[in-house]
């Protein structure tokens, strides 16, 4: 009955700014993309829906440290 | 539990002390009694579980249709729903054993209320208990006529009143004109002969009234009496009614012939303004629009969904529909318009027998439209039936193979029940001197582990009042074996959807792998079924997951698989999901900046790695398409699994560099040591410092909640 949501995981990352270029940075995502699967109610419960969540890494500067 | 309208007759006291505001018309009090669909569960576990409390959930719109035309006659309506008086009966304190039984506790419960007028409404698989609690009433209320109705008693009527002559009274079929006018003739103490749709007691003889005409305008019927139903706040979703009548003639089925196959829909405008009344009132958005055949007349669903679209507003509905009087786009305007979850009868996968049964949908077209529900991200149900007289166990494959197919789609929750002779259907019409009592029975008539023995008297000693709780025999097929094979389809899906795909895809048959477990565990006394642990309940224990891992392991996977290393894949990745993972714990990181290199991250709590043989997903990718499993190659990939608090689980597919980071994350390497020893294998990152690539991936992994940064407490100690 209950609406079943597939939900977009997005992870952002917060790092400080410690010299990557955008090229390296791509690699890296690609590098490090889990990907996550969620079960709903636990393996014990009735209903068990396999949700495929890819995980999209959005990179966030933080200023440098001082 | 129960409930009575403002308006009354003779007394201003209801006998539990609540005032009761007096009536304007005055008019006869009526109690209805919803009819109960969750006593099968006396198992207060297996009650209490959130599936079946949602069931449960469903409120009674049949007599809350009817209470809502008695108020606007002036009549006194209350209703009474015997899934909620079960749930008091099964949480009243006091061990099982020293309770008085349901039967006993509902009868006094009705004792306590003022009527004049008691209804009962019936479905097939409690009707038993609905006559017991009915023969109790007219002992404590003998002068208070007893009138019943609803899908079976309508059918059953003139059996039910020759072998129980405290029913006073049967309304067939539709009841919002009948009841009203019985319910006058009853006021004024005048004969109720002349109304249509009643079977009535007219001295000793029993008069069987013509049918009543079909209603033609449902827009005229009254919202159903939520008011006198006050536990609908509690709910999350709310029956409607979109209208009535299935045109089409299927040999097992019995909605057809109540509604008279006179397809009828409410309005659009009728539907929404009810829905925005009760999100209004009860805060509910979510439906179970009732109609046997929604999608019959194709402009018109559209049009209802149009005006759905329309009113910009967010209603989630669902609905029942024929996978061929569907198609792509009005599934598509179906989902925009709300509809998350859809009911279609398929029946049976053999082509042979969707023509001996009249269903005659097209099979492959069938697939198609499971297929673009799924697209559409819409929960679709895919009811198939077992237990035809004509079944054969190439037609049982059949349906097997379908059951099977639809676990391919996320969004298809398929189920196999077992054919149960519904009254005066053509199926059980045909077969009637045939039928036999096997205790094999479906769950349409399924009274649970402990079905009463009072209940089991009466359904032997009537066969023409409770044929559902018979069988047809099936010639070809042996009933005990499909039992067994429903068990394990149903529990086994829902442990383990997708090794169930897998071993159907290997095999090409899951029955054989079926077949293959019960000569397995017929060679061992300490697995299957046993005398302490029967059938069903073995099926659905951690027991039977355990002994079916065990087998594909040791037996099926070595001996019978053509793919066994991709078996075995998910066998890994099964068990990581059935382990039984440490509860997460408060994450107590003392700092979580990744550029500080002397931290120390540490896997998180409920986090169990697992290693696979293969990329599971590729293998559900595979699966998903009917691909080539030996194509799958070897290549070893490292799963995370994470319990949270409230029981959902995580499942993470690390990429290479990510398991091999997290596996070094041993809670005593700080991010400096862990980057001396990473060592990625990839070109495209080789020119990067090692420490920017830990840190990089480490503040991924912790934002997936899978570590956590520590500082070294050799460090803090120094
Ligand atoms: C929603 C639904 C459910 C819900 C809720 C049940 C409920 N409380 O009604 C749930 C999911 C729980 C359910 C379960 C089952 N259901 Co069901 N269900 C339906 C469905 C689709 C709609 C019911 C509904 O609300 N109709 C709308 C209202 C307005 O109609 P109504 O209830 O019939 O009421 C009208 C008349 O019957 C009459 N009336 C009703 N009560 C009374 C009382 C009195 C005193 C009077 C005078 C008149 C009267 O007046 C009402 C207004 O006109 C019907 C099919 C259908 N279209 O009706 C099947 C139906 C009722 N279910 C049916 C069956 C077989 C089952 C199950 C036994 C099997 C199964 N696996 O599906 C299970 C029960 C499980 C169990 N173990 O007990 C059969 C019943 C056949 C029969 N001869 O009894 C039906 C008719 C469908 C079919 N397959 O043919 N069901
Ligand atoms: S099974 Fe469905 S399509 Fe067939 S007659 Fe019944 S309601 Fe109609």
């Amino acid at each position: 009955m209950a609406a079943a949501k597939n939900t977009e995981h997005k992870v952002v990352l917060t790092l400080p700014d410690i010299g990557l270029s955008k090229a390296q940075i791509n690699s890296l995502k690609k590098n490090f993309k889990n990907e996550v699967v969620t079960h709903l109610g636990g393996p014990e419960v009735l209903a068990r829906r396999r949700i495929v969540v890819v995980v999209v890494v959005v990179i966030v500067f933080s200023r440098p440290k001082a | 539990m129960l409930h009575e309208s403002s308006s009354a007759l003779g007394e201003t006291e209801r006998t539990d002390g609540l005032p009761l505001r007096s009536s304007p018309g005055g008019g006869l009090k009526v109690c209805l009694v919803g009819p109960p669909t969750v006593t099968d569960f006396e198992d207060p576990e297996v009650a209490e579980s959130e599936a079946i409390r949602l069931i449960a959930e469903h409120a009674p719109i049949g007599v809350l249709s009817l209470a809502a035309v008695l108020e606007q006659c002036g009549a006194a309506p209350q209703i009474v729903d015997l899934n909620r008086l079960y749930y008091s009966y099964l949480r009243a304190p006091g061990e099982t054993a020293s309770k008085t039984d349901f039967c006993s506790y509902v009868a006094a419960e009705l004792d306590q209320l003022a009527f004049d007028v008691l209804g009962f409404s019936s479905i097939c698989s409690s009707y038993p208990l609905t006559i017991r609690i009915a023969e109790q009433m007219k002992r404590r209320r003998p002068g208070v006529p007893i009138i019943f109705g609803g899908p079976q008693a309508s059918v059953v009527d003139v059996p039910t009143m020759k072998a129980y002559p405290f029913v006073d009274v049967v309304v067939r079929g539709e009841a919002e004109e009948t009841l009203p006018a019985l319910i006058a003739a009853i006021a004024s103490g005048a004969t109720p002969s002349g109304i249509h749709g009643i079977t009535y007691r007219d001295g000793g003889r029993i008069v069987r009234a013509p049918n009543a005409a079909v209603i033609a305008d449902l827009d005229a019927i009254p919202l159903p009496a939520f008011h006198l139903y006050p536990e609908l706040r509690d709910c999350h979703y709310v029956p409607l009614e979109l209208g009535r009548g299935c045109p089409f003639a299927c040999s097992f089925c019995s909605t057809n012939d109540f509604f008279r196959r006179k397809f009828r829909l409410k309005s659009p405008e009728t539907v929404i303004a009810q829905m925005r009344l009760v999100r209004d009132t009860y805060g509910i958005t979510t439906f179970d629009l009732i109609h046997d055949m929604f999608t019959v007349d194709r402009k018109r669903v559209m049009a209802f969904c149009e005006a759905v679209i329309a009113t910009g507003e967010q209603f989630y509905w669902n609905c029942s529909a024929r996978t061929d009087c569907i198609d792509e786009e009005m599934i598509a305007t179906m989902a925009r318009a709300g509809c998350k979850a859809i009911f279609f009868g398929i029946e049976t996968g053999s082509a042979r027998l969707q023509t001996i049964v009249k269903k005659n949908i097209d099979l492959a077209e069938a697939a198609t439209r499971i297929e673009a529900t799924d697209r559409h991200q819409i929960t679709t149900a895919v009811s198939l039936i077992t237990g035809f007289p004509d079944e054969t166990m190439d037609d049982l494959r059949d349906t097997v193979h379908f059951f099977v197919d639809s676990l391919r789609f996320d969004f298809a929750e398929p189920q196999l029940h077992i054919l149960a002779p519904l009254a005066e259907t053509p199926l059980e019409s045909h077969h009637r001197k045939e039928l036999v009592f096997d205790d094999i029975l479906s769950d349409m008539s399924h009274q649970g582990w402990r079905q009463d023995p009072v209940d089991r008297e009466m359904i032997q000693s009537h066969v023409d009042i409770f044929p559902n709780f018979y069988s047809i025999p099936t010639p070809k097929l042996d009933r005990a074996y499909l039992r067994e094979l429903r068990d394990f389809l149903l529990n086994g899906s829902v442990r383990f959807r997708w090794l169930l795909v897998a071993l159907h895809q290997d095999s090409g048959d899951v029955t054989q792998a079926f077949e293959a477990f019960r000569r397995w565990y017929a060679a061992d006394p300490d697995r299957g079924p046993r005398p302490d642990l029967q059938e069903s309940r073995y099926y659905a224990s951690k027991t039977f997951c355990d002994d079916f891992i065990a087998f594909v392991r040791d037996d099926y996977a070595p001996r019978l698989a053509r793919t066994p290393r991709v078996l075995h894949s998910i066998l890994d990745y099964e068990r990581a999901l059935l382990a039984e993972t440490p509860p997460p714990t408060e994450v107590t990181a003392e700092d979580q900046d990744i550029s500080d290199i002397t931290l120390v991250p540490k896997l998180t709590d409920g986090v169990v790695l697992t290693e696979c043989a293969a990329d599971y997903q590729r293998i559900i990718r595979c699966l998903r398409r009917k691909g080539d499993l030996r194509r799958i190659p070897r290549r070893p990939a490292t799963i995370a699994t994470r319990q949270h608090a409230d029981k959902r689980l995580d499942v993470v597919m690390l990429s290479p560099l990510s398991a091999q980071l997290l596996k070094l994350c041993d809670g005593a390497r700080t991010v400096s040591d862990i980057a001396g020893r990473l060592t990625p294998t990839n070109r495209t990152i080789s020119a990067i410092p090692a420490e920017k690539v830990c840190m990089f991936g480490l503040e991924v992994l912790r934002q997936q909640g899978l570590i956590a940064l520590h500082r070294d407490l050799a460090a803090k100690a120094g």
